[in-house]
């Protein structure tokens, strides 16, 4: 036992493997704390993907780099058709009943033996930090003990985020950590915060060294790329993506590749077989030479709480090409100026001529990323300001 | 010629609806009558769903007393765009629904300048059901063709190449001296861009 205190990380999902910018922070916090003697419970689920919420990993409690990782099996959801038209509706703006609200939370997953553990043993920990805002794990569990609970919504501009039962999460519990300002002020926007909550951020691991051209060989990659990292799908404007470079290729015949690693089916548009690359799921230690090898990082999401990727890329010291959509990534861009926003298929054309064709100007540029980062979201920086929460909560 | 031109038209899909604006000028030059069908909000002479079952009821209920139906296919239209499992059921509707349409249409040609970028529409016996349906499909290249002649099973004699449709290429390295810093990288990148969208916008 700790002398620092007792802390419960929740999360709906948790492993090396696990693809998810919410998660990654969750667990470096996690082990971040634990650290620095802190005595450390992951409570999370048996699923690995949060496409299908199939239970993977053995139901039970391990002991993983100096935490407790207790895993509880997920119970699917029965949404179905019901789940995708309450979904549509909320993208549509329209309002749900309360009944409607909790028939969409319980339509993808349920972890009821999660929820019966907090319930028993909320009062043995300090604190509980639950993440992101929008899931049964978080929405349940913050009810629990919310004199003790934090969230870390993880919130961006989505419709979600107007559904009342999901607003609970940055209404009720005693403290809140948000990863950017834009997110705190939209948080502002939505609902009346609790008085104690803090733009923390979130921590990158600094690599130590990078290697590109080694990285380059082992995946034959010999032309220069632009690259995209995370998850493949729709919501975080892959397929815009792909075809806003079909046009960028047809268009300007640009001399860059568009590679990609993570999560989620790829389909290569026809035309552009052998200009798309899918690197899959890449291991962690070649993450950062992903990074470092790419002429430029695209980032089209606009759905990005804090986007861990782009951090990653200035880092590798490697430009950022962000979608102007996301009020996160315009102000990472405009704060450090070390990124370029674009606004349509045409400017992230032009953004990505401009890093083929003025290598000296965007290393320049992304040279000051790097130090960005270095001076706000080193985990030594996002776990001091954690901690002082943590020590006001008390 | 009465002309009905059907696609994505502004204020929306600035990319989609050039293209269809576009049409409409060949049309026009071409000595024809013509009317446009869009979708909600657009500025079309009629407004109507154009995607999905619902756009191929609207296009058969809007085509009477017109010689010839000029259909933009994109991304977003005639076939819905959704993800996952649900999106292959409302693609396989809508592929039947928009055959059986072409098919009751007749004079109906398509304009899709490369069939692969519209997700799942070339290749299965929905997808040929849905191209073999045209009249006449016009592509943006030979491998356009090529694909809707070997996987989508359309006949050689309907599928033409459009002969303005091919883009300038512009030289990417060129006119980057000035944009040292992020400033005027800003500036270039936004002029340079809103040069060619003007381009695409009269369909070059």
């Amino acid at each position: 036992m700790s002398g620092r205190g007792r802390l419960a990380f929740v999360a709906p999902r948790y492993g090396t493997d696990v693809v998810g910018g919410s998660e990654a922070v969750m667990r470096e916090a996690a082990h971040g704390l634990a650290a620095r003697g802190w005595a450390v419970d992951m409570l999370t689920t048996c699923a690995r993907d949060h496409y299908t919420w199939r239970n993977e990993y053995p139901v039970g409690r391990t002991a993983v780099d100096g935490i407790t990782v207790h895993r509880f099996p997920v119970e699917p959801g029965r949404g179905g058709v019901a789940h995708a038209r309450l979904s549509a509706r909320v993208q549509a703006g329209e309002h749900l009943t309360t009944d409607e609200q909790l028939a969409w939370l319980d339509g993808l997953f349920r972890v009821p033996d999660l929820f019966h553990h907090l319930v028993v043993d909320a009062a043995a920990y300090d604190a509980i930090i639950l993440s992101p805002y929008l899931w049964w794990t978080t929405v349940t569990g913050a009810a629990v003990a919310p004199e003790r609970t934090v969230v870390m919504p993880c919130l961006h501009d989505e419709a979600y985020a107007r559904i009342p039962l999901l607003q609970t999460t940055l209404s009720a519990p005693a403290a809140l950590w948000f990863l950017s300002e834009p997110e705190h002020e939209l948080a502002h926007e939505l609902v009346t915060l609790p008085d104690h909550h803090v733009v923390t951020g979130a921590g990158v691991n600094v690599p130590d060294a990078y290697d590109p051209e080694g990285f380059r060989a082992r995946h034959g990659l010999e032309r220069p790329y632009v690259l995209y990292a995370g998850r493949r799908e729709g919501g975080k404007g892959w397929d815009w993506l792909l075809r806003a470079y079909a046009l960028a290729v047809s268009r300007h015949a640009l001399p860059l590749d568009l590679v990609t690693f993570g999560v989620g089916t790829v389909a290569v548009p026809g035309g552009l077989e052998g200009r798309v690359v899918d690197l899959g799921f890449l291991d962690e230690a070649e993450v950062g030479d992903a990074f470092a090898a790419a002429t430029a990082y695209v980032q089209p999401s606009a759905n990005e709480s804090f986007s861990r990727t782009v951090m990653e890329a200035w880092l590798a010291g490697t430009l950022v090409l962000a979608t102007e959509q996301s009020a996160v990534l315009r102000w990472h861009c405009e704060r450090s100026g070390a990124g370029l926003c674009f606004g349509d298929e045409y400017e992230l054309a032009q953004a990505m001529a401009f890093a083929a064709a003025r290598p000296d100007a965007a290393t320049a540029m992304a040279a000051r990323g790097r130090e960005y980062v270095l001076a706000n979201y080193r985990w030594e920086i996002v776990l001091d300001a954690m901690e002082r929460s943590l020590e006001e909560m008390r | 010629m009465r002309v009905l031109v059907i696609g994505p038209y502004p204020p929306f899909a600035r990319r989609e609806a050039s293209r269809t604006m576009a049409a409409v000028r060949e049309q026009v030059v071409g000595g024809n009558e013509v009317t446009v069908l869009s979708g909600a909000g657009s500025a079309a002479h009629r407004r109507d769903e154009i995607a999905g079952w619902r756009g191929a009821l609207a296009s058969l209920r809007h085509a009477r007393g017109f010689a010839l139906v000029v259909l933009l296919a994109g991304p977003e239209a005639p076939l819905r765009a959704a993800p996952g499992r649900r999106g292959r059921i409302i693609r396989l509707v809508d592929c039947v629904a928009w055959g059986l349409a072409l098919r009751l249409l007749r004079r109906v040609t398509i304009l899709a300048d490369d069939p692969d970028l519209i997700p799942g529409s070339v290749g299965g016996r929905t997808g040929r059901f849905l191209w073999s349906g045209a009249a006449r499909v016009v592509v943006g290249s030979e491998r356009s063709r090529e694909r809707l002649l070997t996987v989508a099973g359309v006949a050689p004699d309907r599928v033409t190449i459009a002969e303005t449709d091919a883009p300038t290429p512009v030289d990417w390295s060129e006119g980057w001296e000035h944009a040292a810093d992020r400033e005027a990288a800003v500036s270039a990148i936004a002029r340079r861009a809103a040069r060619d969208r003007r381009a695409a916008e009269r369909g070059r």
